[in-house]
This record gives structure tokens, C-alpha cells and sequence, in this order.
């Protein structure tokens, strides 16, 4: 019994279909994402509605929230990043949110339990490296020469990691969602209120903000990996 | 649970841009334009206060300049000003002196001549005097004009070694 209700909390429930081309479904964990990013933007528009030079209190968490993601940022990247940082700070704030939806329950779960979901944020960060990478060494004869970096041996290497780190990317972020949120199913079946809390604290929180913070690190990593100018 | 769907790949896709363009319009272009804002203030504020502070350095200069001036000018009146009294003072004494040695010239001058004088009526009057006792003496064994000669000449001797 409790695998059958745990098999089909796993689902991805189709929430609903747009009547065009035979029926598009839209699935559960676009409709979070809508709720999600409405939240987001009402939030954004009421803290940045009326920005002063002298902040007050809000502005200023905020200020320091934006600057710590441009911190971390430029840490990985440095200032040839700086191009990039909204993107990777957007991807950072859905993706940290996405991770502790589930925890409000509502039955409510976490977009990133979806692979489909993972699979478009891990597409777009390697479209990003390719594309960075691409920029920052000067047209497409150095983007290609950036493939037999360090040396040309790494060339195959180099060739397959254009697919390896999207889906690392997506399947590590995807399994360790879906691990928690399997976790704290089967914890929430077996015992009461308080335990689940707790663990909620290390499974949910901890871990899904750990995850946002790998993706967009890593992510960073491999741009910056890529914008390295070599010697000629 | 692995059943791959394009659509929501592509609505995922979709979201992620839309949020991406919002957020950098409304969240991270607008913090990083009040911070650029801040930082120009503060800029100008410094800017500001450095010249402020020059020019109160040099009011400061200007002002000792004034003032050093001024002593120098107080000095340069205060010495003329002895000068000019030590001066004087030498004139008015060496002034004062000429007058005295004058007067007292002048009054040694006059006593000498008074003096003159004196003599010179008493030696009369001793000499009338004595020509009227030798006349008393000699009667008429004397002529007048002669004898006083002989007399006037012998009180003239002996005038000068009285």
C-alpha cells in the first residue's frame, strides 16, 4: 500500500491540456514553476519598486543577496563572467526555490523532481558554456582550437564532455531531488510530525540549496574553464 | 518517473528565459544601477571633500600669509616709528644744548661787558676822583688835560695788574 501511494506521488502528473496540435500537456511541474516565478516576480517588483541610494533595511538584504551572488560569481568566473552573472543568479534563485517548494506541502512537489525539468536547465547551461566559450576565444577557430585544450589529446575527451556535463548536470540535481523527496515520502509514511521536520531541515533545505549551489557552480566552472585564454 | 516529454522541456525552457529577462530588467539591472548611483555619489562626495579641504588649506595659507604680513608691517612701523622719536629726541636735545651754549654765551658776553663797564666808570670816577684829590693837592700846578693823561695812564697800569 505504501508503494503504490509512494509510486504514485512519483508520478508526473499531467496538470492540464492546451487544446493545439492534438493537445499539449502541461505538466504538474510547469505549474509550480508558474507559481513559483510569479512569486519571484511580485517579490522583485514590491523590494525594487522604490530603490534609494541610501537604503533601507529591505534594500539592503537585497543589495547583499545580489552581491553575494556576484561575488560567488566572479570568484569562479572572474570579471570576463560578469556578462553572465544574471543569467546564473536567475538559475541560482529558481532552482534553490524549485528544490524547497516541496517542503510547504499543499502537495506541492519540487519542478526539479521532473527530469524533463533538470534536462532544460542542464540544456541551457551547456548551451551557455558552448556559447561563452565561443565568445571569449574570438570566432569559431579558436572555439574549435579550445577543443584540443590542454593538449590535443584531450581532443575526444573534450568532444564527449559536451555531452557528459549536461547530463551529469541534470541527472545529479534530478537524483538527488527525487532521493530527498523519496526520503522524506517514505520518513513521512512511517513516523509522525517532529522527525520529518528534522530531517526535512537536512533533506529539503540543506540538500536542495546545496544543489542550486553545485549546478550554477559548476556551471560557472565549465564557462570559466572555457573562457580561459591560452597562450598562443 | 524517467518518462521524458518534450513539452515540458520546452516550457521549462521557456520559463527559465522569461524569468532570466525579468529578473535581469527588474532585479539585477536595478540593483546594479542604484549601486552605480551609490558609488558615483560617494564618488563625488569625496571628490567633493577633497577640495574642499584644499581650498580651506589654502584660505588657511592666504591667511597666514595676511597675518605674517601685517607683523611685518607692525615691525617695520613700531622700528620707524623709534627711528623717527630717537631722532627727534637727538634734535630736540642737541637743539636745546645749542640754545644753552648760545644763552650761556650770550650772558657771559654781557657780564664781561658789564663787567667792562663797571670798570671802566669806576676807573673814571677814581680817576675824577683822584685828579680832584691831586688837584686838592697840587692847586693849579698841574695842567688839567696833561695831568689827567699822566693819571689815566698810571690807573690804566694799574687797572691791568689789578
Amino acid at each position: 500500500m505504501m508503494g503504490e501511494a509512494l509510486t504514485e506521488e512519483l508520478q508526473n502528473e499531467v496538470a492540464f491540456t492546451i487544446p493545439l496540435f492534438g493537445g499539449i500537456p502541461v505538466h504538474e511541474s510547469i505549474v509550480v514553476m508558474w507559481g513559483i516565478m510569479a512569486v519571484i516576480m511580485i517579490a522583485v517588483l514590491l523590494l525594487t519598486r522604490n530603490l534609494k541610494i541610501v537604503p533601507g533595511r529591505g534594500q539592503a538584504l537585497l543589495e547583499s543577496a545580489v552581491t553575494w551572488v556576484n561575488n560567488f560569481l566572479e570568484g569562479n568566473m572572474g570579471k570576463a563572467g560578469r556578462p553572465y552573472f544574471a543569467y546564473l543568479g536567475t538559475v541560482l534563485l529558481l532552482l534553490g526555490i524549485s528544490n524547497l517548494v516541496g517542503m510547504f506541502g499543499f502537495g506541492i512537489k519540487p519542478p526539479t523532481k521532473d527530469i524533463n525539468v533538470t534536462v532544460a536547465f542542464a540544456l541551457l547551461s551547456i548551451i551557455l558554456i558552448e556559447v561563452s566559450t565561443f565568445r571569449a576565444q574570438g570566432g569559431l577557430k579558436g572555439f574549435l582550437s579550445s577543443f584540443t585544450k590542454p593538449m590535443a589529446i584531450m581532443l575526444p575527451i573534450n568532444i564527449m564532455e559536451l555531452g557528459i556535463r549536461p547530463l551529469s548536470l541534470c541527472m545529479r540535481l534530478f537524483g538527488n531531488v527525487l532521493g530527498a523527496f523519496v526520503v522524506m515520502k517514505l520518513i513521512e509514511h512511517v513516523c509522525g510530525l517532529i522527525i520529518p521536520m528534522v530531517l526535512s531541515m537536512y533533506f529539503d533545505v540543506f540538500d536542495g540549496l546545496i544543489q542550486a549551489y553545485v549546478f550554477v557552480f559548476l556551471t560557472s566552472l565549465f564557462m570559466a574553464e572555457g573562457m580561459e585564454q591560452h597562450e598562443k | 518517473m524517467l518518462d521524458f516529454d518534450i513539452w515540458t522541456i520546452v516550457f521549462s525552457i521557456i520559463n527559465i528565459l522569461v524569468l532570466f529577462l525579468f529578473l535581469k530588467k527588474f532585479l539585477f539591472g536595478r540593483i546594479q544601477n542604484i549601486m552605480d548611483q551609490r558609488a558615483a555619489a560617494v564618488q563625488a562626495d569625496l571628490d567633493q571633500a577633497k577640495a574642499s579641504a584644499a581650498e580651506a588649506q589654502q584660505l588657511r595659507q592666504q591667511y597666514e600669509d595676511t597675518l605674517s604680513g601685517a607683523k611685518q608691517e607692525a615691525n617695520g612701523i613700531i622700528a620707524n616709528a623709534r627711528a623717527a622719536a630717537k631722532e627727534q629726541g637727538n634734535q630736540i636735545t642737541q637743539q636745546a644744548q645749542k640754545e644753552a651754549d648760545q644763552l650761556l654765551k650770550a650772558a657771559q658776553k654781557e657780564i664781561a661787558l658789564e663787567r667792562q663797564n663797571t670798570l671802566a666808570g669806576a676807573q673814571k670816577e677814581i680817576a675824577d676822583l683822584a685828579l680832584a684829590a691831586a688837584a686838592k693837592l697840587v692847586e693849579a700846578k698841574m695842567d688839567d688835560a696833561e695831568n689827567r693823561s699822566i693819571v689815566d695812564a698810571f690807573l690804566t697800569e694799574e687797572g691791568v695788574k689789578s
